[in-house]
Formats: structure tokens, C-alpha cells, sequence
């Protein structure tokens, strides 16, 4: 059988933090608080300073025209390639339904192809 | 020089202003963070990121609650997030132990004794301690700022944007809680 532990006990365990005072901090508080913050100070210029020099924005220059001279190469490479299927397709549909539009060419030269 | 002053100064980034807060709250940051996280170099670790909180987001105080509310509430968040980075590493390091990556000695916290607590209550107040740490977040944070810190429940209910009787609630659960993990543990002492 289970025995009841001492509610007493229980209570008085409840009732240990009346009273409780305030821990502190060690002493010179401060001093280590504001070595934390010229330590990030530091860090955070570092990264600043490491981003502004003129050789990083040089280099981040020429990465971003070499990224756009390669897309825009891409691009008209890819148009240049269109594949016969895709030119035959394309033109399938207008057939199909008869939607080709008429150029205004065609209205007003029709003795050219006679 | 008062509150809003100090503020003020500290917004324009004056760095005797900034001194006067952290001597004026640097007790009432350090012993709530250890109330939450029952480790004194951790408290101080999060006490410290509170106050560079504080000195760089100053400008976002807008001043609708009390300063020493805006501060409690930073506390608390730092303190929570630090036991949930604690918690990842532990797991990590685990799962790492598995794998055979690394065998790091697990170690195990000595039992916290909170520095405040009167000599001859030292040894009920670490099983309290203990048991405070098994509660669920709200009602740990709830008890904790009442208990340890001596908010009133109004003061409380402001710190976690909530109503009074929600804190109320709040610590009525965890004393019924605390009472549970109390008696399992004498139980198991018997």
C-alpha cells in the first residue's frame, strides 16, 4: 500500500520561497556588460568595414555583371534555338481552328498571289 | 532623475544614462532570469543580453507600459529562448552520441540553491526548485514573477499581456501541479 507523505511537508516545502531576498549578480556587473558591448560593437564593424572596402565592392560589381552578361547570353541563346516541334505546334492550333489573323497585307494585295 | 528621463537620455545614446539603468535593474533582470533558468552563469549571461537588448532597441520603447515591464517581458523571453537553445544543443549532442561523432561526458547540473532563500528553508525550497522546473512554461513564468520576483497578480498579468484572472488561473494550476510532483517525490523518499 501507498503511503501518504506528510502534507506538512508538501506545505512547508509550497511556502520555502516566501520570504526569498534578490540574488545579485557578481560584482562588476557593468565592466563585463560593457566589454560585451564594445566586443559586438566590434564584430559588427568588423563585418561593415569588411563589406565596404572598395576591392569587396569591386569584386561584388563584376559578380553581378558576370551574372547578368551570362543570363542575358542565355536568353538569347535559348531564343535562337527554338526547337521545329515547337514551330509546329504553334502554328497547329491557328490552323486547326482557323483563328490565323489575316494580315492587312493580305486585304489589300490579293493580286499578288494571282 | 526618473524613469522617463533616464529613457530619454539613453534614446540619445547617452552612455551615463545607460550606466544608471543597469545598476537601477540589474538585480531585479539577474534574478528573474534565474528563477527561470536555476543556473547563476546562465542568469548572468541572459541578464547581460538584456541590457544590449535594451541598449540597442531602446528607440522601439514606446513607453505604453512601465520600463521596468518592457524589461521583464525581454527577460523573459531571453530566458525562455535560452533554455530552448540549451535543449537543441543537449539533443543534438545526443543524437551525435549515437552516431559515435563525438562522446561528450554528459554532465548534470548540481541541485539549484537559490542564493535569497533563508538557510534553514535551503532544503525544501531545491525540491520546490525542482518541481517549479516541470510545470509548463506560462505557469512556470506565472509562479516564478509572483514567488520569486514578488509581483503583485496585476503586475504579472501586465509582464505577460494577459488578464488578472488568466494569472490567477495560471498560478492556481501550478500550485496544484507543484503539490503533485511534491508528493511523488516525498513518496518515493518514504
Amino acid at each position: 500500500m501507498k503511503q501518504i507523505p506528510d502534507m506538512k511537508r508538501i506545505e512547508k516545502a509550497l511556502e520555502s520561497l516566501d520570504g526569498i531576498q534578490r540574488a545579485t549578480p557578481q560584482p562588476y556587473f557593468y565592466t563585463r556588460l560593457k566589454a560585451r558591448l564594445n566586443r559586438k560593437e566590434r564584430e559588427w564593424s568588423g563585418i561593415t568595414g569588411f563589406i565596404s572596402r572598395p576591392a569587396y565592392a569591386l569584386a561584388m560589381i563584376c559578380v553581378v555583371l558576370l551574372v547578368n552578361t551570362w543570363a542575358v547570353m542565355n536568353s538569347t541563346n535559348e531564343s535562337s534555338q527554338v526547337s521545329p516541334i515547337q514551330v509546329a505546334n504553334d502554328q497547329q492550333l491557328p490552323d486547326e481552328y482557323n483563328v490565323a489573323v489575316n494580315t492587312f497585307y493580305d486585304y489589300e494585295s490579293p493580286s499578288i498571289n494571282k | 532623475m526618473d524613469e522617463r528621463t533616464l529613457v530619454e537620455r539613453l534614446k540619445q545614446g547617452d552612455e551615463a544614462a545607460f550606466k544608471k539603468i543597469v545598476e537601477t535593474w540589474q538585480d531585479m533582470v539577474f534574478n528573474t532570469a534565474l528563477g527561470i533558468v536555476q543556473n547563476a552563469e546562465d542568469a548572468e549571461d541572459i541578464a547581460q543580453e538584456v541590457f544590449v537588448q535594451v541598449y540597442q532597441s531602446v528607440g522601439s520603447f514606446k513607453g505604453d507600459s512601465k520600463f521596468s515591464t518592457w524589461m521583464y517581458r525581454i527577460t523573459v523571453t531571453k530566458s525562455l529562448d535560452h533554455e530552448r537553445r540549451k535543449k537543441r544543443k543537449k539533443r543534438f549532442a545526443f543524437v551525435k552520441s549515437i552516431f559515435g561523432e563525438e562522446s561528450q561526458v554528459v554532465v548534470h547540473p548540481p541541485d539549484f540553491n537559490h542564493p535569497g532563500v533563508a538557510l534553514d528553508k535551503k532544503e525544501d525550497a531545491g525540491e520546490l526548485f525542482k518541481a517549479i522546473k516541470n510545470l509548463p512554461d506560462n505557469q512556470r513564468i506565472a509562479f516564478s514573477l509572483h514567488k520569486i520576483e514578488g509581483l503583485s497578480y496585476q503586475e504579472v498579468s501586465d509582464v505577460m499581456k494577459t488578464t488578472v484572472s488568466s494569472v490567477e488561473s495560471l498560478i492556481h494550476r501550478a500550485k496544484i501541479n507543484l503539490k503533485k510532483k511534491l508528493e511523488e517525490y516525498y513518496r518515493g523518499k518514504q
